[in-house]
């Protein structure tokens, strides 16, 4: 449950700081304060589900289960791979 | 941006949220006819729904990665060959018709919601002695009974994601529709497993299409965080009726959403439904 508990709490908390920042952005936004905070909102959601395969991988290197880790290794390169051919 | 503007995306980010949550769908089938209907270009819907996506992903997970709901270990294997199959399908979607994949897609999500109603579920439950690296185990909230299953057909499952991929990537529908009913008839995962787990796959799908829209200056910003916030709040409420409802309900339901669903793609493949 580690692997689980450790990925979870991950995703919530950077999805939650992504969240906080948006809500800020909208409100500043309203203000004519600018857009930074909106665009550094969403910027840190769109990159939580990848900062959950980080954390997965690392759970799973920890726990010495290396074919599962090897699992979230490849998945993080071809994750890397597709966004490097589509720029 | 006007305020009212902002809370009916809110409130549309919502029901998607939901529904994604319930049935590990990711909204995109939602989000992006509607923004299109708001008069936004196809490409600037397409990056607001995948941004629309990870929040309701990522929001159910937090719950569902959480709990063990979601099989995170399965999660990142067929996410592999999704992937895969995700840049695939962008390399040749240029040389098929898209209204083709559209019918075929919509076919093989008519045969796995009639063949969920119609056949039980079945899962394969892991024998006294084994430690196998497929066998796996959650605790259903509902039941209060702990479910132990043992993935099968996990070459073959990892072949059919590759095609799911491709065809999701060529016509911009989601996965979740198809990877649902792969995982639940052909690899007997149990069936909140099954959703609970493609909430969580999808959003790593959105993100790589996201971050190359994000990048390249495509997302308009208050539209995305209207639309997420929506969804990251709907997903939370969708994993609240997740928990305590019957397995055997949900996956009915499930085939009757995905047999709406898969209606609106055919109609938009026939050119009856135009969204612009």
């Amino acid at each position: 449950m580690e692997l689980n508990k450790s990925t979870a709490l991950m995703l919530r908390a950077v999805v939650m700081i992504g969240m906080v920042l948006m809500v800020a952005g909208i409100a500043a936004e309203l203000l004519g304060m600018g857009d930074g905070l909106l665009h550094a909102g969403i910027l840190v959601l769109i990159l939580s589900p990848f900062a959950g395969i980080i954390v997965s991988l690392a759970c799973l290197l920890k726990e010495r289960d290396m074919f599962w880790a090897m699992v979230a290794g490849i998945l993080l390169a071809i994750t890397v791979v597709g966004i490097l051919i589509s720029l | 941006m006007d305020p009212l503007l902002l809370v009916l995306l809110m409130v549309i980010g919502l029901g998607a949220g939901i529904l994604g949550a319930l049935f590990g769908l990711g909204g995109g089938i939602i989000f992006v006819p509607v923004l299109l209907l708001m008069g936004l270009e196809p490409t600037e819907a397409v990056a607001i729904s995948l941004i629309g996506i990870i929040a309701g992903s990522v929001g159910a997970s937090t719950v569902y990665v959480d709990k063990g709901l979601s099989n995170v270990r399965l999660g990142l294997l067929l996410e592999i060959t999704t992937a895969t199959g995700a840049i695939i399908g962008a390399i040749v979607a240029t040389y098929l018709e898209e209204w083709v994949l559209m019918v075929i897609f919509a076919i093989i999500v008519y045969f796995s919601g009639y063949r969920m109603i119609r056949s039980p579920e079945t899962i394969v439950h892991p024998s006294e002695d084994a430690r196998g690296r497929y066998a796996f185990s959650y605790r259903d909230e509902a039941s209060g009974e702990d479910v132990s299953y043992e993935l099968q057909h996990v070459r073959g499952g990892m072949a059919l994601c590759t095609v799911a991929g491709m065809i999701s990537s060529m016509t911009g529908v989601g996965g979740g529709m198809v990877k649902v009913p792969l995982m639940n008839l052909y690899m007997h995962v149990p069936m909140k497993t099954a959703s609970a787990t493609s909430s969580y796959m999808i959003g790593i799908t959105a993100f790589s299409g996201a971050i190359t829209y994000f990048l390249g200056g495509q997302v308009l910003l208050e539209f995305a965080a209207g639309i997420a916030i929506g969804a990251f709040l709907g997903s939370l409420a969708g994993t609240v009726v997740t928990r305590r409802i019957n397995a055997r309900h949900l996956r009915k339901y499930f085939s009757v959403v995905v047999f709406v669903m898969a209606t609106i793609v055919l109609l938009q493949a026939a050119g009856v439904l135009r969204w612009s």
